[in-house]
């Protein structure tokens, strides 16, 4: 503990060690995590989107937002399965994936191109490349403001037993294998498979009685 | 049809955004993506559910973003430095008025008259502590010349004062220093030479005994023994009394 600790421990900047990170994380408390990834978020990871190199790449403040936000879902979604595996910091860890997301940002304002390059396009939705284009423009046309802010409303609520629909999609959808989502949750894979599934037939019923 | 396709639509779609299928299904979803309406409407809902379950948490995230940048932890604001201030001058206002001047500082002057009293008790509580007499309440608690009276019969009637070295101390400062009655500077002489060897202030106390009996010579030979700085506690007209 530093000289001035005792004094001021809120205003810590950085309050937690890498192996109380990697142990909170490995520890799967629920409320625990949220906790520290949001001390993380508001605090230790903040100067980056704040930084004089980044404010010059992204001059936008909501560019600098998205990329700091999508940065630190993904870490979240790496640090949840155990794939951060302490070769460099968790602070270098993040910043690379920070700087990862900066230049899709980057890209995508230079191509406007569909998906791969949308900042935080996610690893299952970049399963669409596998389709023609026409097909993939029948989706968009589909996935309308409206559609989406509706499915948002709905996915709030929905649980698969226990799990949150919302928590157990954001995990698929970053590409890791069910097999280490098994893990963090404590489920079987087909346990895994089954709930995924079930939140996506609810989610279709929700819609269809509407 | 539909209804029955229900399961099967929700496997294959399940299976597509595993990365299950072969080359050949997942060409089969991309032509009912096109063809099948209702089909293209379940992937879609897939799809949506995947960017708003993101879309949720980043929300989340973003009601927190810090809008500034965080405040670096080096610098303590300016209240810390404040009260750290205040809290060293305090302790430094506390300490010169209650610590013992240390070898750096100047002498403190003897405590006399019934200070003296007060000045022996702080100074020696164990000293004292260890003492036995119904004399030690009336001392303690100010009523010295009862004390007197009774330390004065105590080692009246003792035969070898040299073991009641402590009593003669007090004693010794009762009789140069009594509450009312004149001073009874035989006794204190008496009982201060016996406490001398044991109690350093006893020496001062002498001298200053032995100035007021008028013993000039045996003042001088006692400060002899003593450094100037002790010298210097002696109130300003023994000093010079014994130039």
């Amino acid at each position: 503990m530093g000289l001035f600790d005792w004094l001021y421990p809120k205003w810590k900047a950085y309050p937690y060690s890498d192996e109380e990170i990697r142990n909170t994380y490995a520890s799967g408390e629920p409320g625990e995590v949220r906790r520290m990834e949001n001390e993380l978020y508001r605090r230790t990871f903040a100067y980056l989107p704040h930084s004089k190199e980044t404010v010059e790449r992204l001059p936008a403040a909501d560019d600098r937002r998205r990329a700091y936000s999508n940065a630190f879902l993904d870490f979240s979604m790496q640090m949840r399965l155990g794939l951060f595996r302490g070769d460099a910091s968790v602070r270098t860890f993040f910043t690379s994936i920070f700087e990862h997301k900066v230049l899709d940002v980057l890209k995508h304002k230079r191509t406007q191109t569909y998906k791969a390059n949308r900042p935080g396009a996610v690893e299952a939705e970049q399963r669409l490349e596998q389709l023609s284009q026409e097909s993939r423009d029948i989706l968009e046309n589909l996935l309308t403001r409206e559609k989406l802010e509706q499915t948002k409303a709905v996915l709030k609520n929905l649980y698969a037993g226990t799990t949150s629909c919302a928590e157990l999609l954001l995990l698929s959808s970053t590409g890791i294998r069910q097999s280490e989502i098994a893990d963090y949750l404590g489920l079987t894979v087909g346990s895994v498979k089954t709930k995924i599934s079930d939140c996506r037939k609810q989610l279709s019923a929700k819609f269809n009685t509407k | 049809m539909p209804g029955q396709n229900n399961n099967s639509d929700h496997q294959l779609i399940h299976r597509f955004f595993e990365g299950e299928l072969s080359e050949q299904e997942e060409k089969a979803v991309d032509q009912r993506i096109q063809t099948d309406p209702a089909f293209a409407e379940k992937m879609a809902q897939v799809v949506a559910a995947q960017r708003m379950a993101r879309e949720l948490r980043r929300e989340e995230l973003d009601s927190l973003y810090p809008e500034q940048p965080p405040r670096r932890r080096s610098a303590p604001p300016w209240w810390v430095w404040g009260l750290l201030v205040l809290g060293l001058a305090a302790g430094l206002y506390f300490w010169l008025a209650t610590a013992e001047p240390g070898p750096s500082g100047g002498p403190v002057a003897l405590a006399t008259d019934l200070s003296a009293h007060e000045q022996a008790l702080k100074q020696e509580p164990d000293y004292f502590d260890e003492m036995g007499g119904s004399w030690k309440v009336d001392y303690r608690e100010g009523r010295y010349a009862e004390a007197r009276q009774k330390l004065n019969t105590l080692l009246g009637e003792a035969d070898e004062l040299r073991n009641l070295s402590r009593f003669c101390y007090y004693a010794g400062l009762l009789n140069l220093y009594p509450q009312e009655e004149p001073a009874d500077l035989g006794r204190a002489i008496r009982y201060l030479e016996v406490a001398e060897p044991e109690m350093p202030d006893a020496s001062l106390y002498l001298i200053i005994a032995y100035t007021k009996a008028g013993q000039t010579q045996q003042a001088r030979a006692v400060s002899e023994e003593l450094s100037e700085r002790q010298i210097q506690r002696l109130p300003l007209e023994t000093q010079k009394a014994l130039q």
